[in-house]
């Protein structure tokens, strides 16, 4: 518990108050729940804790974005009004502890869970250093149970957490960075582009995305590995997704199941009319979006997914892939490559609305992108971006990337399976080979992770 | 718990000496060509070991210009001297490395009666400078430039070996080789006031007001490699550059700082600031061209060197 709170004061020690509230009020809120006779009580102690978390979360993401668009709002209607916006700074990491401590309330005030009597193990609980600034999402079901019993080192599961924090940091250093440098180019620069060379200016943002995250992702739960703490999978190899609800099954898994469990299922999930889901799906892709920061850019980013999700519930397509792709088997089927393919690209398409400063940069970019198709000079550009600025490494890098997550793609990370069935010698080419790229081919400037800002 | 921290270990230590290994291969695979101060802005890749020159010239672009674009020779030429250049143009290097660089260079055996120190003003300003990671991109891999320097106070260090390690992987350095330029001919036609009105502020790390606290460090530092240079037994020269401009912002704390360092035995300040009035002398604002360089070189420092 203090190695973390040390952590979170390297960033701004000013803001352990917050946690400290947050730890402190759902600790109480748990305990006179569980000892609360009537239901009138155990709704009004919720209530406290909801009202504190999330208006701490929504005054501190979501004020001056309600602000501003009051005032524009009424200004277009022809009224003439001043807000203030505040100079807020964000707490790193708070849509993440908030939505962890949230979780522990409502699974106590739905008798999921006892509540936890030992302070230590459940201020550790909210502030585990791993994932603490960016997830996963944990449930206190599965992580404080952990707190609460005794732990030894497993030499076994520490290796494996040592693997997946290298390959964490591949796709961190290596990708995400890398492809940083040409997606801001490209994004910061847009009107400068057209046709393809802004597609690629979105492929490089799909991948940074990705490998930042769930680069993140990987460390974090590799981290906690070596403490044998076991924290959920937060990517399952989401480009490799069939079609959108397999996409959001294998993207930021700790976040989609938060809001399935404690939105989605509460307003009635799929039981009703199709209209009751149709409108449970698009609340939750709404506030998924909206999630991500107070910015319409992401609100609309939930819209597009929920455009793309709705036809699959409506024909009853949404629960077709379970499973990962071509199981067992060395290569996808062409149908499966297609679909893959498809879904890839409706991914990429969204990734631009998420990456855009304004809904209008968003739309000037695709248009762009999609208009300049035609137009010689974008693929022009494309070719000089990629001779004088790209390279062919970091294609190659990206390139290896998918491969080797393609290779391990039914183990939780990409690197699982070489704990077995593989000689020591290959297995430590493999680690060597990694470590040197990381050495050679990242980009060691300082890039914060992305998600920290969520 | 043992064997998975040895392991650890090993894979650590392994890691370490595939890329020492490797980086020192690369290393040497540009080393091995010729390289001379007129070639390259690189340091390691022309220092020799224990030899005597007559002047080492340190500082910024304003003083690597006494070697690039074939003016090397020329200067050597005028002066009668044998001179070597440590100056980092290119915006990498600030004072602090010009430090390390020059105790390099005597850390080699080598020696030099004069140090002429080239103290362009906004180099004692710039966080930029201070900051680059970039600095010794073109340095060779040597355990010794990697040692010392990791016992050298600096900002930004772990940024800065990294990139020194890392750029040796790199194509840039793979296709390194000596360059054998021509004279810089380009000429300004006239001093453009607008241009140096909006172009200053990027010495100063986008400011239009001085960093005194930075000024204050450097000075610290400047001071060092003043005392370091005279106990090596070099006489120490400090040279305000010309520019087509005349003074620097910041000039004056400058001056006033080297005012006070000249008065110690074996240190000189000039200011030459305003001596160079000619556009046609320079190649943009405070860049001298080749002729301008000859002319500078014998009119201003021949006398002083002589």
């Amino acid at each position: 518990m203090l190695a973390s709170y040390v952590f979170y004061a390297w960033w701004d020690w000013r803001f352990l108050g917050l946690i400290l509230l947050s730890t402190v009020l759902d600790f109480g809120v748990g305990i006179l729940i569980e000892k609360a006779k009537n239901s009138a009580r155990r709704k009004l102690l919720l209530s406290l804790s909801l009202t504190v978390n999330l208006g701490l979360l929504g005054f501190l993401k979501y004020y001056n974005f309600f602000i501003d668009n009051f005032v524009e709002a009424f200004q277009l209607l022809g009224h003439k009004m001043e807000g203030s916006s505040l100079q807020v700074i964000l707490p790193v990491g708070i849509s993440f502890y908030t939505f962890q401590t949230l979780s522990y309330s409502l699974d106590v005030y739905h008798r999921k869970i006892r509540a936890c009597q030992d302070f230590i193990a459940f201020s550790a609980f909210v502030c585990f250093f791993p994932q603490l600034v960016a997830g996963p999402i944990e449930r206190a079901s599965h992580l404080l149970p952990q707190f609460e019993s005794k732990r030894s080192f497993h030499v076994l599961e520490a290796q494996d957490g040592m693997r997946q924090i290298l390959w964490g940091l591949f796709k961190k250093i290596v990708i995400a960075d890398n492809c940083a440098i040409f997606a801001n180019q490209l994004f910061n620069h847009s009107d400068e582009y057209q046709g393809f060379a802004l597609f690629a200016g979105a492929l490089f943002f799909t991948f940074q995305i990705y490998g930042d995250f769930s680069g993140y992702s990987d460390i974090a739960i590799g981290t906690a590995r070596l403490f044998r703490f076991d924290l959920k999978q937060n990517f399952a190899y989401p480009y490799f997704s069939r079609n959108m609800a397999e996409f959001w099954r294998r993207w930021h898994i700790s976040l989609s199941s938060w809001f399935r469990d404690y939105v989605y299922i509460p307003l009635g999930g799929s039981r009703g009319s199709r209209t009751i889901q149709l409108r449970n799906i698009l609340i939750i892709f709404l506030l998924s979006g909206f999630w991500h920061g107070a910015n319409w850019t992401f609100i609309f980013w939930g819209a597009l997914h929920a455009l793309f999700f709705l036809p699959l519930l409506l024909l009853g397509q949404n629960r077709v892939y379970l499973q990962i792709v071509a199981q067992g088997k060395m290569l996808p089927s062409l149908h499966e490559l297609g679909s893959m393919l498809i879904t890839f690209l409706l991914a990429v398409l969204t990734w631009i609305f998420f990456r855009a400063d304004t809904l209008v940069h968003a739309w000037s970019y695709l248009t762009s992108m999609i208009v300049g198709l035609a137009a010689k000079q974008g693929y022009v550009q494309t070719l000089n971006l990629f001779y004088w600025e790209v390279g062919y490494e970091l294609p190659l890098l990206i390139l290896f990337m998918l491969l080797l997550e393609w290779w391990g793609r039914e183990g939780m990370h990409a690197l699982e399976h070489l704990k077995s069935g593989y000689s020591t010698a290959f297995r430590w080419l493999i680690y060597f080979g990694i470590g040197f790229v990381i050495f050679s081919n990242g980009n060691f400037q300082e890039t914060e992770f992305i998600y920290f800002d969520f | 718990m043992k064997s998975f921290l040895f392991k650890i270990a090993i894979y650590l230590f392994g890691l370490l000496g595939i890329l020492l290994g490797i980086i020192s291969i690369c290393s040497w695979l540009t080393d091995r060509y010729d390289f001379h101060n007129v070639h390259t802005q690189s340091n390691t890749l022309c220092l020799d070991i224990n030899q005597s020159y007559d002047i080492v010239m340190m500082g910024i672009s304003h003083a690597r210009f006494f070697s690039i674009h074939n003016n090397h020779y020329k200067v050597e030429k005028i002066l009668s001297k044998k001179f070597i250049n440590l100056a980092q143009g290119g915006s990498k290097c600030g004072i602090n490395e010009q430090l390390y660089y020059l105790q390099h260079f005597y850390r080699l055996g080598n020696k030099a009666e004069k140090v002429a120190y080239i103290i362009s003003p906004h180099m004692f300003f710039s966080a930029s400078l201070s900051l680059a990671s970039n600095t010794f991109d073109y340095e060779t891999f040597s355990l010794s430039f990697l040692g010392y320097y990791l016992l050298f106070p600096s900002e930004n260090k772990p940024q800065r070996i990294l990139s020194y390690l890392s750029s040796k992987l790199s194509r840039d350095w793979l296709q390194y080789r000596p360059v054998y330029p021509k004279d810089d001919l380009r000429r300004m036609e006239k001093l453009d006031t607008s241009v140096i009105k909006t172009g200053m502020n990027n010495f100063y790390d986008g400011k239009n007001t001085l960093d005194l606290k930075r000024f204050e460090a450097n000075s610290l530092r400047m001071e060092e490699t003043i005392s370091f240079a005279l106990a090596q037994g070099s006489e120490v020269y400090l040279i305000i550059p010309p520019a087509l401009f005349g003074k620097w912002r910041g000039h004056d704390e400058v001056e006033k700082f080297a005012l006070e360092m000249a008065k110690r035995d074996s240190v000189s300040y000039y200011n030459f600031s305003e001596s160079v009035d000619l556009p046609e002398f320079y190649s943009d604002h405070h860049h001298l061209n080749t002729p301008g360089t000859v002319y500078f070189t014998q009119n201003y420092l021949l006398p002083i060197f002589k």
